[in-house]
């Protein structure tokens, strides 16, 4: 299999602040990866670095092979950790902007998800929940048949029932032999849908290995050793 | 991509823009009802309400061409430099497709705006007297005549007017995507900071006009009017050209999305 995602001596600086400080690594295609962290680690740049949103500092990330750029954001899908749709438009608009810049976007998906929300493709954006809006964004980017899903913080700040939907929403809807890169620090809600996992703290990795070879090599589940690891 | 870009801007900026249109139409079209009522009327109260009128079909007008610009300025911040920012930067685009798409989507609502101010104008004075209307197509006939003698006699100034709207038009706009592009570089008060370096800008655009001026008087008088009409034309152009660049530089280069 090759690499989906690669980091090689990749540092980010904002100023004198490092942010990531020579990250190596390469995550090959298919599974689910939890990049794990508290606050401030460097989850998001480390992300928003791989959607060529950011540039790095020093090194490089590679992304399906190539440096970041309108080709690998179009078999990309990104939730970011953000209200980042526009207020005034419909959910039925939302879903053909997406539809138009995304060659992947699968509509009959998109409004199967939101069926089972109850949302009319015809409510405005602006009318919905907090918790709504934050499930459309996940179903406009689950509805993609993409080769990587980058989720940054998808279940926080929602309420168990809807982390069910959330979790759910992603395992049924992936495309077959895509990869999910998970960023959270929510680790027992997702522990049991990873394959792989990554604890990250101050810019540097602390922990790269597959999930179920951790569980047993360390006697514990990665909530706890993430626990242990990043205890105050 | 441009077209993907331009079709949803110009959607998002005329949802919005319309109701200026309207407000626009509905102040022509009272006015023009109005000048047939104070024709027909002795009444006073019918010219009280056409000042009133006319007044706001001027503001209507001025909001209209505000509001294009506003609009189009405003999507450009919003879409790249605010949450909206996360969707549009995981867009399969290059930047320059976005500025480019952000760009022609202003100016073709700057257009739009102009047009039917013109439009309405048209209706306001379908409401004057047949020897009031005769005088304003008399007005235009001049004014198209004298337009053509110059063509005739120096087709070259035709050619510069034409071409410094051209790039003029886009200046603008580009300025503004720039100094909007540079504020985002400030990791605090970035509305400060972008209207200082606005402000710094136009100091600084001041002073170096000033400089120039007589220098191109001189050029004027003493060498040609068409040199220095190439001289502002190229530097229009290298002033939209380097905004442009720059504003890609920074969307591509140094952006960072901290809502």
């Amino acid at each position: 299999m090759s690499a989906i995602l690669q980091c090689e001596g990749l540092y980010k600086s904002y100023g004198n602040a490092p942010a990531l400080s020579g990250i190596d690594l390469s995550i090959e295609e298919g599974g689910v990866i939890g990049l794990l962290g508290p606050n401030g680690s460097g989850k998001s740049t480390l992300i928003k670095l791989a959607m060529g949103m950011l540039q790095p500092t020093g090194g490089r990330i590679l992304v399906g092979g190539i440096k970041p750029c309108p080709q690998t954001k179009a078999f990309t899908a990104y939730l970011p950790d953000a209200h980042f749709l526009s207020e005034w438009m419909t959910v039925d608009r939302a879903m053909k902007f997406s539809a138009d810049f995304f060659t992947d976007f699968d509509g009959a998906k998109a409004e199967s998800m939101l069926s089972r929300l109850g949302i009319s493709p015809q409510q405005k954006i602006k009318t919905l929940s907090k918790g709504n809006k934050e499930k459309l964004g996940l179903i406009l980017t689950m509805a993609r048949n993409a080769r990587l899903y980058i989720l940054d913080e998808p279940i926080a700040g929602v309420d168990p029932a809807a982390r069910d939907f959330i979790l759910d929403a992603v395992m049924l809807n992936r495309a077959p032999g895509s990869t999910v890169f998970l960023c959270t620090h929510l680790i027992a809600d997702i522990e049991p849908i990873l394959t792989h996992a990554i604890f990250i703290c101050n810019g540097r990795i602390m922990l790269d290995a597959p999930a179920e070879e951790t569980r047993q090599r360390e006697g514990k589940t990665l909530d706890e050793l993430f626990r242990e690891m990043f205890r105050w | 991509m441009v077209t993907k870009i331009l079709k949803h801007e110009l959607y998002a900026i005329f949802r919005v823009l319309i109701f200026f249109g309207i407000a626009v139409l509905a102040f022509a079209v009272a006015g023009r009802v109005l000048i047939a009522v104070m024709l027909g009327s002795a009444d006073g109260t019918a010219g009280l309400l056409f000042v009133l009128v006319v007044m706001f079909y001027i503001f209507a007008i001025c909001a209209l061409i505000g509001a294009a610009y506003a609009l189009g300025i405003s999507r450009f911040y919003k879409t790249l430099f605010t949450g909206e920012g996360y969707m549009t930067l995981s867009l399969p685009v290059t930047p320059s497709q976005l500025i480019t798409g952000k760009l022609l989507s202003s100016l073709i609502a700057v257009i739009a705006a102009t047009a039917l101010s013109f439009l309405s104008m048209l209706i306001f004075l379908a409401g004057w007297s047949a020897s009031a209307m005769q005088e304003f197509y008399d007005l235009f006939g001049e004014i198209g005549n004298a337009i053509a003698t110059i063509a005739w006699n120096d087709p070259w100034l035709v050619v510069e007017g034409v071409v410094n709207l051209i790039v003029t038009l886009p200046m603008i706009l580009l300025l503004l995507f720039f100094v909007i592009s540079v504020g985002q570089l400030f990791t605090s008060r970035r509305k400060l900071a972008t209207f200082g370096f606005a402000v710094g800008l136009y100091i600084a655009y001041s002073i170096i006009s000033s400089l120039l001026m007589p220098h191109f008087a001189y050029l004027s008088v003493n060498v040609s009017t068409h040199l220095v009409s190439w001289i502002q034309i190229v530097i229009k152009i290298a002033i939209d050209v380097g905004c442009f660049l720059a504003t890609r530089y920074i969307i591509k280069n140094k952006v960072n999305l901290v809502i």
